[in-house]
Parts: C-alpha cells; sequence; structure tokens
C-alpha cells in the first residue's frame, strides 16, 4: 500500500471517519502516538485541518519529507540574514513579478475585507493603470463588504468587477479557466502573529522560563486540555532545537507556530476544500505571500525584529502599506484578526496525498 | 433638526437587579466603552461599528467583583478585564465572554482618542438601534398580524406594507451607521429621510417624546 504524505489529521477525530470502519487509510503521518493531544489541539485551532512541519525542520514520527521538499521548504540557515528589504517593496516585486509571469489570463483577486487581501489589491492600484486593472475582478461576499464596507466603496466598486463568492467553491469549475485566482494565503504564516499583539509584557519573555504563563495563554478562555497544551509545548521544543535559530520569545514561540506547523495547512486549504489536485494548485491558484521573499522577510523580521506584544502593531506594515492609498486612521489603529471574517470553513472531505503526488482522494461517501 | 441632537444617553444599567449586565470592551484601547443591558442590541452595535474597531461582548454580571452599581457609561472607560482571560482572535464571534475580575485602569491614549467622543458615537448608535426596535413593539398584535398577514387568511389585512416599510428604514438606518463614522453626518442622511417620510419622523417625534 502506497505511503501517504499528506492527510488532513483533524478528519481522523470526526464522526463520519470513526463510522467508516473499513477505511485503510494508515496513520503515520500523525506524530507517533500521541492521538488523544494532537486531537485537542486540532480542535483548539478550529481553522487549522492539519499539523505539518516544514522541511528543514524535523519532528518525530512524521514523514512528509517530498511533499514539503519539492513545495514548501526553506533553508533557514541559508536564508536568514539575506533580506534587507522592507514589506512595501518584498510586496511591489511580488506583484511586477507576477504580473509578467501570468498576465495571459485576467487576474480574480480573492477578497475577504482583512489586512492581506487588501494589500493585494492597493498594490494593484497602486502600480497598474485603469486599463490595465480591466485584466482584474474582485471575488468577495457580503462578509467582506460588511468587514470592511469603506473600502469596498471608496476604492473596489469604482476600479473592478465585482464577482459574489457566495458559492464560490462550487462554481470553481467556473472559474479556473477564466482566472488565475489570488489568494491571500498564508499570510498569517508570514507574519506569524495572531495572538502575539496581545501578550503584553509576556511577548518578550523567555518561552523557556515561563512555560506556565505560556501554558495559562493557550488555555485562556477555551476548553483546551491543559496535558494537551503541554504537549504542544514539548513537541514545539523539539522542532525548535531542530533548526538553527534563534527562537527565545513567547513571541517568537507564536510565530514559529504559525510559520512552520501551519503554513502546509494554509497552502493546501484548496486541496482540501475545493479538492483541486496538489498538481493543479500551481494552474489555478496563486498563494500571494508563498514567495521566498515574503519567506525570508518573514524570518528576518521574527528573529531581528520580534513584534512587540501590543495591538495596534499587528500587521504595521501592511496597514502602513494600505495607507498609502486608503487613508483611515480607524484601519491603521484598529484593524485585527479579531474582526476578520475570511472564510475558512472546516474542512469536509477527507483528503490523502501519496508518495507520487498525483492522487487526491476524496471520500466523499463519508459525507 | 432640533430632535436628533439631544438624543437619550443610557447608562447601561439593567433593568432589574440580577438580569444580564454586558460590556463592549475594545482590546487596543484595553477597556469598556459601553455598557448595555441587552444582549441582541449588543451584538448589533459589534456589527455596527466593524468598520471602526471591533469590540468583544463581556457578560459583566459573571465577574467575582461585580456589584450593581460598579460600573456604568459614565465610568466604563475605566475598567478592563483579567489580563490574557480569552483569545481575542478565537473568541469574536462567541457568546458572552467572562471576565474573572473587573479591573479598574487608566485608560491609555496612544491613538490621540477622544475617549468622550467615542463614548457618544456608540450610545449614538445604540440610540437607533433602540428606536428600530421600539417601532416594531408598538404595535402589540405585531406578530398574529405578520402571520395572518402572511398566511392570508384575510384579504384585508394588509399588514406587510407597513412591515416593508419598517423593515426598510431599519436597513436604511443601520446602512448610515455603518458606512458613516459622523454624528452630523449620520443626522443629515437621516433628517433627509424624516423629510420624505412623515411617519417615521411622527414615530420617531413620539419616541423622544417631543410629539
Amino acid at each position: 500500500m502506497p505511503t501517504n504524505l499528506y492527510i488532513n489529521q483533524s478528519v481522523f477525530f470526526g464522526r463520519q471517519f470513526q463510522q467508516q470502519k473499513n477505511c485503510e487509510l494508515t496513520y503515520h503521518t500523525l506524530f507517533g502516538k500521541n492521538w488523544k493531544f494532537l486531537k485537542s489541539c486540532l480542535l483548539n485551532y478550529p481553522q487549522t485541518s492539519s499539523w505539518y512541519p516544514r522541511f528543514g525542520s524535523n519532528m518525530p514520527g512524521l514523514h512528509t519529507q517530498t511533499l514539503i521538499d519539492a513545495n514548501f521548504g526553506i533553508n533557514f540557515t541559508h536564508d536568514v540574514g539575506l533580506c534587507n528589504q522592507t514589506f512595501a517593496n518584498v510586496t511591489d516585486q511580488r506583484l511586477h513579478q507576477l504580473w509578467q509571469t501570468l498576465s495571459d489570463k485576467p487576474w480574480l483577486i480573492s477578497w475577504s475585507g482583512g489586512i492581506d487581501s487588501t494589500v493585494i489589491i492597493v498594490s494593484v492600484l497602486k502600480h497598474l493603470t485603469p486599463r490595465q486593472r480591466k485584466n482584474f475582478a474582485i471575488l468577495c461576499d457580503p462578509s467582506s463588504v460588511w468587514e470592511n464596507p469603506k473600502f469596498f466603496y471608496q476604492y473596489i466598486l469604482p476600479n473592478f468587477s465585482v464577482v459574489d463568492s457566495t458559492n464560490s467553491y462550487m462554481e470553481f469549475e467556473q472559474y479556473k479557466n477564466q482566472y488565475y485566482i489570488i489568494e491571500g494565503d498564508p499570510a498569517d504564516c508570514i507574519w506569524g502573529y495572531r495572538a502575539v499583539p496581545y501578550l503584553g509584557e509576556l511577548a518578550n519573555q523567555p518561552w523557556r522560563n515561563c512555560c506556565s504563563d505560556l501554558l495559562d495563554r493557550l488555555t485562556a478562555g477555551k476548553n483546551f486540555d491543559r496535558s494537551a497544551a503541554q504537549w504542544q509545548i514539548d513537541m514545539m521544543e523539539y522542532n525548535i532545537n531542530s533548526v538553527d535559530l534563534p527562537i527565545d520569545t513567547v513571541a517568537q514561540w507564536y510565530w514559529w507556530f504559525n510559520y512552520n506547523f501551519q503554513y502546509i495547512d494554509a497552502v493546501m486549504r484548496k486541496v482540501v476544500q475545493s479538492a483541486v489536485p496538489l498538481t493543479d494548485i500551481e494552474q489555478y491558484f496563486v498563494h500571494w505571500y508563498h514567495s521566498r521573499d515574503y519567506n525570508c522577510w518573514s524570518v528576518d523580521q521574527n528573529i531581528n525584529f520580534p513584534a512587540p506584544g501590543v495591538p495596534e502593531l499587528y500587521k504595521h506594515q501592511a496597514k502602513k502599506y494600505i495607507a498609502e492609498i486608503y487613508k483611515d486612521n480607524y484601519f491603521a489603529s484598529f484593524k485585527g484578526k479579531g474582526s476578520s471574517n475570511a472564510r475558512i470553513g472546516n474542512p469536509y472531505k477527507w483528503v490523502a496525498i501519496q508518495e507520487n503526488q498525483t492522487f487526491c482522494y476524496e471520500f466523499d461517501n463519508l459525507t | 433638526m432640533y430632535f436628533l441632537q439631544d438624543f437619550d444617553q443610557n447608562l447601561g444599567y439593567p433593568k432589574k437587579f440580577g438580569y444580564p449586565h454586558y460590556g463592549l470592551y475594545q482590546p487596543n484601547l484595553d477597556c469598556f466603552l459601553l455598557i448595555t443591558d441587552d444582549w441582541h442590541q449588543s451584538i448589533d452595535i459589534k456589527n455596527i461599528t466593524i468598520s471602526r474597531y471591533p469590540l468583544f461582548i463581556f457578560q459583566l454580571d459573571e465577574a467575582e467583583n461585580y456589584s450593581a452599581n460598579l460600573i456604568d457609561n459614565l465610568c466604563c472607560e475605566h475598567w478592563t478585564v483579567t489580563p490574557g482571560c480569552f483569545d481575542f482572535v478565537k473568541t469574536y464571534w462567541s457568546d458572552p465572554i467572562l471576565t474573572q475580575q473587573l479591573i479598574s485602569t487608566t485608560p491609555t491614549n496612544r491613538f490621540d482618542l477622544d475617549f468622550s467622543k467615542e463614548k457618544l458615537w456608540l450610545q449614538y448608535v445604540w440610540h437607533w438601534i433602540r428606536f428600530t426596535q421600539w417601532i416594531f413593539k408598538q404595535d402589540k398584535w405585531y406578530h398574529q398580524k405578520k402571520l395572518i398577514s402572511k398566511l392570508k387568511l384575510f384579504d384585508f389585512v394588509d399588514y406587510n406594507s407597513k412591515i416593508d416599510c419598517y423593515n426598510a428604514f431599519k436597513e436604511f438606518i443601520y446602512k448610515t451607521l455603518l458606512l458613516e463614522s459622523n454624528i452630523a453626518l449620520c443626522n443629515q442622511t437621516i433628517s433627509e429621510f424624516f423629510s420624505k417620510n412623515s411617519e417615521m419622523e411622527i414615530l420617531y417625534l413620539i419616541y423622544t417624546g417631543k410629539a
């Protein structure tokens, strides 16, 4: 039986799978014997369907080399220190690079109303002429508009055609040959923030000396088993020790968790949710932040300039970039992840990718 | 536009002792900006204020040190929650959040924000939400009539047109509050609406006790 390289692990814990007694999936892509803890951890991160470390860092009992080597690896030792660019430079270059290589089809930019996808639209508004912008459409739904109504009415409606994405997953077949679909993934992994802005003074503490506080944070206000959270910390320690990076503070710990363990999940989201074969992802989707430059910027920023635990600095370089076009003091000061309404649902399909990477199994019969 | 300038400001106390008491908390400012006594109205305020800043709804009366007169809209910016008591990212859409303690604080002003102006804006939003709810409650038989009208049991009952009119007004108010962030501009937009719709204006005058 061929080896599975990727499985969206959270589905292992779903009711449907428990009832499927004859399923022959192998379990070796999970973390050794710690099913109980992995289940608890995944349930605690509802937008995440799998945890995989990226190539270049190690975990016990995990075999994803081929998959991550080909697509998601980064040479940490080599790349750190090579980035001396600002977020704005990296973003401007990303637009030019993509525009040069992907101008044979129109672009459909997926806009959630949040910071990351707004950056993409602002880069287009900054650099492309109205004539060029006719090749762009914005994919959004009422919840995107609700999240940032002023930007929508002031900048999107007057400049772009709009496609209602309420049923976009169902209409993927219709869009795929017509457009390049530009997604704002995996921005949260590049920023690695999420909880960091609200850590306060804990952000700059050495995480090895304050595991108890970190445990408190991980389990705060949630039904997250404390022993599972401790397992997450132990697992992270093993993983951090396997790379040659100074990941010392609590803020860096959080960054590393997002950057290393959730990156593959973010890029694989379309495989899981829309059943796009892995080999076809590059053909139809562009993950805007999945580039070497953004990765280098992320490592450089978080190692050399770790994020302070203050909410107004949440993705502040991105907000500064947006402010070149959209001058709204409330957005600049207050826009955060808490209000983001990105439509990321839990996966309803089971996906297993095997060694040759050409097979993507869907278990529709389980739904 | 005299009637739009002195809207009722509410201290936010529950109608009776023991009823739930809510606080709308802003994490960047680390303080409460509005206290209310109604869960559904709090959700509407939070939703309308989304283009300004995120607000998180705490159930104040569940805090260990809560007492009936501890916190209201005169002093709410001087109160915060237990540090790290919840996950800001994951609990945005959840039920009311609980805090162990209500903690006295000095409001931070890293943003040069005029607290009284922000509090006034939230009171303004709440005022219009209350009014849009009030108009539906004027007819005690509202639900029964609506049902009868829907079922078309009596041809002479045409209640839907009235309901449609109220719903259209509610949509107009919510959209105005969502897209504007300035009380004066909102007032102007609303009074233009009233000038074309005397029924809603009269209802508003009744609501505010000026009719």
